[in-house]
């Protein structure tokens, strides 16, 4: 990380704004409540996790907290706070987790395009053989290729069963909710009077499980069995964040309408092996603090009744149709279909997925699957970087939030 | 229920129903196409895709309505059908069900909202209690006895858990598969002198454990195993958050529409090369969500893992205030339960929704261990209702302080 420094630190009239000029001629405003409370002197600074340090609201803390006196070095800043309630605190800061924490519109715009996430050609297949895993180098790519394109094909994999349980929980604790850690998708006449995914139709795009308050982040579907005598079953993935910026600068009145008017989604069975009342509503796209896009649900195959207020209900509608039409455009989609050994690992809470449908013509396609978590992916991405020597970036993930 | 006389408007797109208790509901046309039910359109298992809605025209209106002898099925018909010769099947009182009236909807809304319901109930902050053995006699019963509490009051404790390591999985694993965090499937609070505030003797304030993922564990559950009478102080407060947040809303709405807008970051970083468990975890939420309807269905509070806050100048010091105001509220006496944790209770609250805090304690050569595990919010809700079906009680999906209001 560079090393930034300090040129000059000056107290607003009002003694409740420090600006501080750095040497490379950007400014930052800090506020005085802010520099307290997120102070980084010994005493203050969290070095157990849990521990609550500075109690914010309390009563000795003068309403408006005011800057007695600040000093600063090319790399630190002293400041006193009058009335602080530790007698003759110095709040401190470091000049670069200062510059890092930075809160100016520049900087916090910053952290958003940063983190950005880019949108690959869909006429190429991410391939990555799964020899790479094998050391800490070849597994921080691969998943920084998942982050980046939201999917990859492991190729090469072993054809023994249980192989995506083995891959996957080495990466990531396994999220069994509703399956059980291994499930196997294949076309059978019993299990498909519980779930259409264990026939031969096609299943249109969606995204699994988001019945569920938050649906498993990475879903790996190896082909343990693909017969070449099986006509179709090719597996289609579409960048569903591609999708709602087309649908934004395309519809923006009709985006807005499903940030707001929430669907429930919901799997209810109390007939099956495993009964289960699981019903929750959202909305298909969900916003944050900045007006980014940084989660969506999407399955038409677990949609329930529509219950909205009857103004919204045609609105609601006509911006459903229209997302559902540029889903569909072909130049969206990647088309693979799976040879034996090749493994989907995909960003479920990214990627909306869908199977072409197939004729069996004697020959059997039998997938085995797993989920694993997605923010657990990521905090070893980000361990793994920072043991490699990387400048990591931490990424977006689309766990409903941006950073 | 009946229907008295059905109209269709003049522009064809909306079926007004007058029933018999004089109740109307007005039905879009799409709404009554997309939702059919014969056996052509009506989903039948899991993720049967039977309408593709973007297939339809958008210009269907209705043709003609009619409704059986019985009175029990409407039958309708469109102009601009996509399927030839279809006729739209429903069942009458199925409508009325689902009538989406604003009365209707707020009807609904309130139904599910148990969480209000027990706070206007006034009712004494005592920890409700469930004996062991009325597990071990009836196993459904008895986890749903202990699931409703949760439910309604928020938290449970079931007494005179045998005070052996494995009982916490057993009793959990009744309900759904454990919710795994980077704590690990079971975890043990106790003093190890060690890198986190939980596995030391320091007193915790109120707060929700790990909001530093999407969505922090459902419900959290400690097993008492040890608690030495050689230990002084270590005792449990609890507050229901929802409380803290509806007193927010009266007393200050400026403050209240902070914490819904402002969001605030909560992260578990440790880079350290030598630390045995490297971990990067950060979320940036706000403290409160709101429905569609306007109400609260979420709200996340823990002061212990925040990291610098990272919002617009103009929001940062109404963040601040909005901070102090509700650290204020749930420091309330009247809000808090207060009591003191036995060997073998084992205290199992929603994990979304009560804040818990431990009194700082001296172990004087004594060892005081709680055993902790958490289940994800969706299944605790779906066994409370699978039981409550399979034993025969007539229950409503309830609001759980999972980010959804019904």
């Amino acid at each position: 990380m560079a090393d930034y420094e300090i040129r000059d630190v000056q107290a607003s009239s009002h003694k409740n704004i420090i600006q501080v000029y750095w040497e490379d001629g950007h400014v930052s405003r800090f506020h005085s409540c802010w520099l307290r409370f997120n102070c980084r002197c010994q005493i203050c600074k969290k070095i157990t996790v849990g521990q609550h340090n500075i109690d914010k609201s309390d009563p000795n803390f003068s309403d408006q907290l005011t800057i007695e006196n600040a000093e600063f070095t090319k790399s630190d800043v002293k400041l006193t706070i009058v009335r602080d309630v530790i007698k003759d605190h110095v709040t401190y800061f470091d000049a670069n987790w200062l510059r890092e924490y930075c809160y100016c519109d520049q900087c916090l715009r910053k952290i958003i395009t940063d983190r950005q996430m880019k949108f690959a050609d869909p006429r190429k297949i991410p391939k990555v053989d799964c020899n790479e895993l094998k050391s800490d180098e070849g597994t921080f790519r691969m998943i920084q290729k998942v982050f980046d394109v939201g999917f990859v094909i492991l190729t090469g994999v072993s054809q023994k069963e249980g192989s995506v349980v083995e891959i996957g929980e080495r990466l990531a604790p396994i999220v069994d909710q509703t399956y059980g850690k291994l499930f196997n998708v294949i076309d059978d006449p019993k299990a498909s009077k519980e779930n259409v995914a264990s026939s031969t139709i096609g299943l249109p795009f969606h995204t699994d499980q988001c019945h569920y308050e938050r649906g498993p982040g990475i879903q790996m579907l190896h082909a343990i069995q693909f017969d070449e005598c099986v006509e179709g079953g090719e597996s289609q993935l579409v960048d569903m964040f591609r999708v709602m910026e087309i649908f934004r600068k395309e519809s923006p009145a009709d985006f807005r309408v499903l940030t707001r008017v929430p669907i429930f989604f919901s799997t209810i069975d109390f007939k099956r092996k495993s009964p289960a009342y699981i019903k929750i509503r959202k909305p298909v796209i969900q916003l944050d603090y900045d007006d980014e896009v940084v989660a969506f649900n999407w399955n038409p195959g677990t949609e329930n009744v529509v219950q909205v207020h009857e103004d919204d209900v045609e609105p609601f509608y006509r911006a459903y149709r229209k997302l559902s039409q540029i889903l569909v455009r072909p130049e969206l989609m990647f088309q693979y279909r799976l040879r034996e050994g090749d493994m989907l690992f995909f960003n479920n809470r990214r990627m909306v997925h869908a199977r072409a449908a197939y004729k069996s013509n004697g020959g059997t396609r039998r997938l085995q699957g797993t989920y694993i978590d997605i923010e657990e992916l990521k905090s070893k991405y980000v361990v793994l970087g920072h043991k490699l020597g990387h400048n990591v970036i931490p990424p977006k993930i689309g766990n409903g939030c941006s950073i | 229920m009946s229907i008295k006389n059905t109209q269709i408007s003049l522009d064809k797109n909306i079926l007004e129903i007058c029933w018999s208790d004089d109740h109307i509901s007005r039905f879009h046309a799409k709404w009554i196409r997309f939702h059919c039910k014969c056996v052509r359109c009506k989903p039948t298992v899991t993720f049967d895709y039977k309408i593709d809605i973007p297939s339809f025209s958008p210009d269907l209106a209705y043709d003609e309505v009619k409704i059986t002898d019985e009175g029990h099925k409407l039958y309708i018909t469109f102009e601009k059908e996509l399927f030839k010769n279809h006729t739209t099947e429903h069942d009458v009182d199925w409508l009325r069900q689902k009538c989406y009236c604003d009365v209707c909807l707020e009807e609904k809304v309130n139904a599910r909202d148990v969480i209000s319901k027990h706070l206007r109930s006034g009712r004494e902050k005592v920890p409700p209690e469930i004996d062991f053995e009325e597990i071990l006699e009836d196993s459904d019963r008895g986890t749903y006895m202990w699931l409703q509490h949760i439910i309604q009051e928020g938290m449970c404790i079931i007494k005179y858990v045998p005070t052996e390591e494995n009982m916490i999985e057993e009793i959990t694993r009744k309900v759904a598969n454990l919710e795994v965090t980077s704590y690990g499937p079971v975890w043990n609070v106790i003093d190890t002198g060690g890198d986190n505030a939980a596995y030391s003797t320091i007193g915790l304030p109120l707060h929700q454990d790990q909001p530093q993922y999407e969505t922090a564990p459902g419900l959290q559950l400690l097993h008492t195993l040890r608690f030495d009478s050689a230990v002084t102080g270590g005792n449990s407060t609890m507050v229901d958050m929802f409380e803290a947040v509806e007193i927010m809303r009266k007393e200050s709405s400026e403050d209240f529409q902070t914490f819904v807008e402002v969001p605030a970051n909560w992260c578990q970083i440790d880079l350290n090369p030598f630390s045995i468990e490297p971990v990067y975890l950060e979320h940036q939420k706000p403290h409160i969500t709101l429905d569609y309807f306007g109400k609260v269905v979420g709200c996340v509070w823990q002061p212990g893992t925040h990291s610098a806050l990272q919002v617009r100048e103009r929001d940062v010091e109404r963040y601040y205030k909005a901070h102090n105001k509700m650290m204020e509220i749930i420091r309330r006496e009247e809000l808090q339960y207060k009591f003191k944790l036995s060997p073998g209770d084992l205290l199992i609250f929603n994990n979304r929704r009560m804040l818990h805090a431990r009194d700082a304690y001296k172990s004087n050569g004594g060892v005081r261990h709680l055993r902790g595990t958490y289940l994800r919010l969706d299944h605790v809700k779906s066994k409370y209702l699978v039981l409550a079906r399979k034993l025969g009680y007539d229950v409503i999906p309830p609001k759980v302080g999972n980010n959804s209001s019904m």
